[in-house]
């Protein structure tokens, strides 16, 4: 979509315009879903965490602070903070479930070797991440985000979002290593 | 040169933009060794972390219970919370106090807005703290910060360590109180006792703290009280001709007591020992200390119970002394320290230390020529009189004794007749030279009186009596006979002590 309509979509959702929630909801309840369930690995929860992002987004449109532009980056970051929340409450970090589930393969041998590495051994590596660092990760190689829009949800400098980059993808190369020398 | 963070980004995105990794190696071989297994890392993410979607039922009640939100939000009233509203005041009065961007681009609210609004806290709460104290400091006794306004007063004395910065606060505070009983009655308003009390309290507290000076910081002091007593006294007088008949009682009740702290003042610097012996919590080190006469010391000697109470002696009128002729001076008057406001206007003499005030002096002086007795008394007596006294019927031209007696004598000596008792003429009494007491424990007759017992004393006494008085007059009620150590320095004889002011048996002169 490109800039100038969003920008219309969002001043008609911040006028409570229901067909212009909707159609929010529609384009970005899976993907935070995706978001939610990736950190916490739980489908009730994810969805119980995913509505409690739209709430936000509504009580904000009702005190007249929602966003007026970079939707999609606030509402990762209310996933993130609603994620932040949920293990707070929770008084421990949840280790995501394990899924055995090989990953995609692909024909060149480089690809092949890294299909050998498991879901598990994955989800392994992102637990030893800093929070900064996996969020990171996941915002940007899995959701898909781009550096402003990390930057904007972790609320941090587009620089930092490189570094920590860099750092998170050592680290995990660092606990890959062994899994893939074992598996090799 | 780019750093290895942004090459590693550029190589990532063009990694999940779909290009083929190894050919994203070959665009930079000189990074190709280090990008190689980073991005085999990142291009392993890609589907490492498989979503479980709930079911298609599940997503459409998520998303009918978000509709149903919406539709209840939008009949919802929009509270503006109050720090909005404070905001949209404060733009109103200062519109380039704050941005007009509404937008924050972040869910929570950033740090500049929270910083502002603590800083708009913490000067409202400053800003209303200190408006009070001001408020409470021109506050009238009728106002409800009048408390904080005595709180804040003493919460400066407590500060205050030094004796004489706490004179002069008091000092400052009698002056508020007078000004704030003048700025009552001006208002219309009647100043209460309590207005008046507190000023009388903080002259009061003013002196003593001003006694308690060195010579130098007293006579600052005194200085500084005295301008301040005349121009309150000028303000108060002034005052007093335009308000009402109340307020006007109670504003010259306050002149009064501001005019008598005048006095004291004025008492204080032409004489500052007797200032701090009147004032003072406690005698300053360069103060002198009073003469410690011998009698005082032996006034313990006699055993209590047989030292009669304050009073009369038997012969003696219980209602005030015999003056009939109204000529002669009563002892009384020449008590400067210890009884204070209580003497007569004129009343000076030598008498600096006090004495008891309970004595009745030379009671019987009926022909009004005699000379009271202890006119060089200087530093007083015991008090518990009793029994005869000297020159008590001295009825025409005898010296009372005692004249020469200038640091007094026993309490309890000689309960009996003592000399010059019976003195109603040209009878010379004895004495006359005793100037430093004698001892107490004589209890006989002393004097010229020869021993006699008591009762024969007495009915001498009653003689003398008539012959002083001509006129008929009721006997007085028969009193028991004196003990013979019953008497104190009202009945001291001169053998047996130094008479006192108010009528020792010896060292009469002639």
């Amino acid at each position: 979509m490109s800039n100038d309509l969003e920008q219309a979509r969002l001043r008609r959702a911040n006028a409570f315009d229901r067909a212009a929630l909707a159609a929010i909801y529609d384009e970005y309840q899976q993907p935070i879903y995706r978001y939610v369930y990736r950190n916490v690995g739980e489908v009730e929860i994810a969805r119980d965490l995913t509505a409690e992002v739209f709430h936000r987004f509504l009580q904000a449109i009702q005190r007249e602070q929602g966003p007026t532009r970079h939707l999609r980056a606030w509402l990762y970051r209310a996933a993130h903070n609603s994620v932040i929340d949920h293990f707070r409450r929770q008084k421990h970090r949840q280790h995501l479930p394990l899924n055995e589930e090989l990953v995609n393969t692909r024909d060149d041998p480089v690809t092949l070797a890294e299909g050998r590495l498991s879901a598990a051994a994955v989800r392994a590596a992102l637990q030893e991440l800093t929070d900064d660092q996996r969020q990171v990760i996941i915002l940007k190689f899995i959701e898909g985000l781009s550096n402003a829009e990390a930057a904007n949800v972790l609320d941090k400098p587009i620089g930092a979002i490189k570094s920590l980059q860099h750092r998170a993808l050592a680290a995990l190369q660092r606990h890959l290593a062994v899994p893939q020398q074992e598996m090799w | 040169m780019m750093d290895f963070d942004t090459i590693l980004d550029t190589a990532a995105n063009r990694l999940i933009g779909g290009e083929p990794l190894p050919s994203i190696l070959a665009d930079d071989p000189a990074n190709a060794e280090s990008l190689g297994p980073l991005l085999s890392v990142a291009a392993s993410l890609d589907g490492a972390l498989p979503v479980q979607l709930p079911a298609p039922n599940q997503f459409q009640a998520d998303r009918d219970a978000f509709l149903a939100q919406v539709q209840f939000l939008q009949q919802q009233p929009v509270p503006v919370p109050l720090p909005v509203r404070l905001k949209e005041w404060i733009v109103g009065i200062f519109p380039g106090l704050f941005s007009n961007r509404t937008y924050s681009g972040k869910e929570h609210p950033r740090m500049s807005s929270l910083l502002i609004k603590a800083m708009l806290v913490f000067g409202l709460v400053l800003g209303t703290t200190g408006g009070t104290a001001v408020m409470a400091a021109n506050s009238l006794p009728d106002s409800p910060l009048f408390p904080l306004k005595l709180s804040m007063e003493q919460a400066r004395l407590m500060v205050a360590g030094d004796p004489a910065e706490q004179a002069q606060l008091r000092l400052e505070m009698a002056q508020v109180r007078a000004q704030e009983m003048t700025q009552l009655a001006l208002q219309g308003d009647v100043p209460d006792e309590a207005v008046q009390t507190r000023l009388q309290q903080q002259l009061n507290l003013a002196l003593q703290l001003a006694a308690g000076l060195d010579n130098g910081q007293m006579l600052g002091v005194l200085t500084q009280a005295r301008a301040m007593v005349q121009a309150q006294t000028q303000q108060m007088t002034q005052a007093q001709a335009q308000v009402g008949e109340p307020a006007q009682s109670a504003l010259q009740q306050a002149t009064r007591a501001m005019q008598q702290f005048g006095r004291d003042v004025e008492t204080g610097l032409a004489d500052p020992l007797a200032f701090r012996n009147r004032f003072g919590f406690g005698r300053p080190a360069d103060a002198p200390e009073p003469l410690s006469p011998e009698p005082q010391q032996k006034q313990q000697v006699g055993p209590p119970e047989e030292a009669p109470a304050a009073g009369p002696g038997p012969n003696e009128d219980p209602t005030g002394p015999k003056c009939p002729a109204g000529d002669c001076e009563p002892v009384r008057t020449r008590q400067q320290s210890s009884q204070g406001d209580e003497l007569p206007a004129g009343a000076q003499n030598q008498h600096q230390y006090g004495q008891d005030a309970e004595k009745p002096a030379n009671p019987d002086c009926p022909g009004g020529d005699c000379e009271p007795v202890g006119d060089a008394n200087k530093y007083g007596q015991g008090d518990t009189t009793g029994g005869p006294h000297g020159d008590q019927d001295c009825t025409s031209d005898c010296e009372p004794a005692g004249d020469e007696n200038k640091y007094g004598q026993d309490d309890d000596n000689s309960g009996g007749p003592h000399g010059d008792q019976d003195c109603t003429s040209d009878c010379e009494p004895v004495g006359d030279e005793n100037k430093y007491g004698q001892d107490d424990d004589t209890g006989g007759p002393n004097g010229d009186s020869a021993e006699e017992p008591a009762q024969q004393q007495n009915k001498e006494q009653e003689q003398s009596t008539q012959q002083a008085e001509p006129a008929p007059q009721p006997q007085p009620e028969p009193q028991p006979a004196p003990d013979n150590s019953g008497s104190s320095d009202s009945g001291g004889s001169s053998n047996s002590g130094g008479s006192s002011d108010s009528g020792g048996g010896g060292g009469g002169k002639k």
